[in-house]
């Protein structure tokens, strides 16, 4: 194809340069030219400014989608990178969110201080994964998948019919059954309350990034190529001395805990929880984003996300 | 005693119908390795298919034909429906992944069942159907077993689904056609290369499958009436519960764990309270799964690096 001592790259540039045609070709050549850094910068800030060019409406979608983007980060740490199938991820994100609402609305009533509601939040959310992992000592594949499945679905059981345990007083119904629990506070950091739309999408969105950049460079750690070969080859992987339970038990709690803060938001977005935000379609809406952006790909499962939640709405 | 006897008799009914339900997931789990998340809407509309037929055929109160004709044709149509949807999805939703991700098809039978579901909300709408059957066959006749008289519909069920596991049973170590699905569930590879045609076999088992909920749908209509266009979640996730309980994959698995499921809903209804069955069901599973991993009748299958 190419002489001999001639670079195919070099030789190819001025078809590269005239690969954009139209009013947008200059703008699309110079953004091409920038270094990575810059490049995310300008999406950044596209994103950024999202909200001042739009309408209320449109910035609630912006919402759905940037928690879906978080959810969607969360299940790639299970799913896309450890390769453990976790149906019941869904349960996670119900749980952040029915803890927020219980301490912070009349339903207790307790009105705890967000910036000691969330961390509490987390890390409750974060054992909880510590225990569903357990399982996934024993159970591989399939049978981890329909183990976790069945945890999610009990968990929505759970929430519907809280006030009817044998064991809890009629007076102490925390989930409020099929009703939800209506009337949840903003949060309120140190007086700062994330009280309209346009708030809770710059909270999302600098929560976001930083997720991005933490599993970044998690995915690029040690912890993340071991995490790469236990989803490979579990068996290969235990044989070359890697800590395999720990490893599983590691990408559930951290999974979680991304649900659980993406819940606890959730919660104060819809101002609300009911049973229902958090059933089986839900779990199918996170899976859609991870598989269609493409399962272990930061920006992938991202623009899954973006994908996913846009369309139905826009 | 007799309060006993009674919810026997109802765990026997339901689980009977689980079992049947079990029975495709099983069959098309050990030989496809895929959880077939549209079973249970495979089952809803076999259930819609036998209201159809008793409604052309003038209805529980006046019925053109007689009785016996009738729950005949019933069972018939919903095996043509149910059967028909059953190959049609694997042949459109499962075939083209067959080679893709493992979730790929996972995720595709979730697909196939809202589509099914949002197929039989558009074409029976949301209102719940009623067979009625209490006029088709009186609730006074039946058989007396000890101090209670067990409905003949209920009778009916039972000795239909006990039937149809035995052929099952029957079918699949005896024939020819079988024994080729025995071997494509032990190694689809190897089969393959043994000439079996491993298409057909999974058609086949898909074809069978899908009959048999059918007419579990059929069996739940006359029983406990109510046909809607979201009755196969439940009864798919409680019949998928009992296939893995018992193993899936396994055959005598699904029916023992059907029946077990069946048991254990009847009396926790009875003894302990109808808002938890489903946590109890659930939780049954969980601990079935954690004592043994493979579920009851389950094989351990060889891991290699």
């Amino acid at each position: 194809m190419s002489q001999i001592g001639v670079d195919q790259w070099v030789e190819q540039s001025d078809e590269r340069r005239d690969r954009y045609s139209g009013w947008t070709a200059p703008a699309r050549r110079a953004f091409d030219k920038l270094p990575t850094g810059w490049k995310l910068a300008v999406l950044l800030g596209a994103v950024a400014v999202y909200p001042l060019l739009v309408p209320q409406g449109e910035i609630r979608i912006g919402i759905t989608v940037l928690l879906l983007a978080m959810l969607a980060l969360g299940l790639n740490v299970v799913v896309g990178w450890a390769g453990l199938l976790d149906l019941g991820f869904v349960a996670f994100y119900g749980f952040g969110a029915y803890f927020y609402a219980i301490v912070a609305s009349d339903q207790l009533p307790a009105h705890w201080p967000t910036w000691i509601a969330i961390p509490i939040i987390v890390a409750a959310s974060a054992l909880l994964g510590a225990l569903l992992s357990l399982p996934s000592r024993r159970l591989v594949g399939d049978y981890l998948a329909i183990m976790t499945l069945f945890f999610a679905q009990i968990f929505v059981e759970l929430v519907r019919n809280f006030g009817r345990l044998p064991f809890v007083s009629e007076d102490l119904d925390l989930t409020g059954g099929p009703n939800g629990i209506p009337g949840v506070e903003a949060w309120d950091l140190f007086g700062f309350q994330i009280n309209s739309f346009k708030r809770h999408y710059y909270l999302l969105l600098i929560l976001t990034v930083v997720l991005i950049a933490g599993l970044h460079n998690l995915n690029a750690s040690r912890t993340g190529r071991a995490w790469r070969a236990l989803r490979e080859d579990t068996l290969a992987a235990e044989h070359m001395t890697t800590p395999v339970n720990k490893l599983k038990l590691l990408a559930f709690v951290v999974g979680a805990a991304i649900a659980g803060l993406a819940g606890s938001i959730f919660a104060a977005v819809q101002v609300g929880v009911f049973p229902n935000n958090f059933a089986l379609p839900f779990l199918i809406t996170i899976y859609a984003a991870v598989i269609l952006g493409g399962s272990g790909s930061i920006s992938g499962v991202v623009l899954g996300a973006v994908a996913i939640g846009y369309i139905p709405d826009a | 005693m007799e309060f006993f006897l009674q919810q026997t008799v109802n765990g026997l009914t339901l689980g009977s119908v689980y079992a049947l339900l079990a029975l495709g997931y099983s069959m098309v789990y050990g030989i496809l390795k895929l959880l077939n998340f549209a079973h249970g809407e495979v089952y809803m509309f076999g259930a819609f298919a036998g209201y159809g037929v008793l409604t052309v055929l003038g209805g529980a109160s006046a019925p053109l034909v007689p009785i016996w004709l009738m729950i005949l044709l019933m069972f018939l149509a919903a095996i043509v429906v149910s059967s028909t949807i059953g190959v049609t999805l694997e042949r459109f939703a499962y075939r083209p992944l067959r080679n893709s991700t493992r979730i790929a098809p996972l995720i595709s039978a979730v697909g196939a069942s809202f589509f099914l579901q949002a197929a039989a909300l558009l074409l029976f709408t949301a209102n719940s159907r009623t067979y009625d059957a209490p006029k088709l066959i009186a609730i006074q006749t039946g058989i007396p077993i000890g101090p209670i008289r067990v409905w003949m519909v209920r009778v009916l069920v039972i000795v239909t689904s006990f039937t149809l596991m035995i052929l099952l049973t029957l079918w699949v170590n005896r024939t020819r056609t079988g024994k080729a699905v025995r071997a494509v569930s032990y190694d689809r590879e190897a089969a393959a290369m043994m000439g079996i045609d491993v298409d057909k076999v999974i058609v086949v088992t898909f074809l069978i499958g899908s009959a048999l909920a059918g007419v579990g749908g059929v069996m739940v209509g006359l029983v406990f009436g109510r046909v809607f266009h979201l009755m196969g979640f439940v009864a798919g996730l409680k019949a998928f519960t009992a296939a893995v309980v018992g193993g899936i994959g396994s055959i005598p698995g699904a029916m023992f764990g059907g029946l077990l499921i069946g048991f254990a809903e009847a009396y926790t209804t009875g003894y302990l309270s109808s808002t938890f069955q489903n946590l109890i069901v659930f939780g049954l599973l969980i601990v079935v799964l954690l004592v043994r991993p493979r579920g009851l009748f389950g094989r351990q299958e060889l891991v290699k690096v």
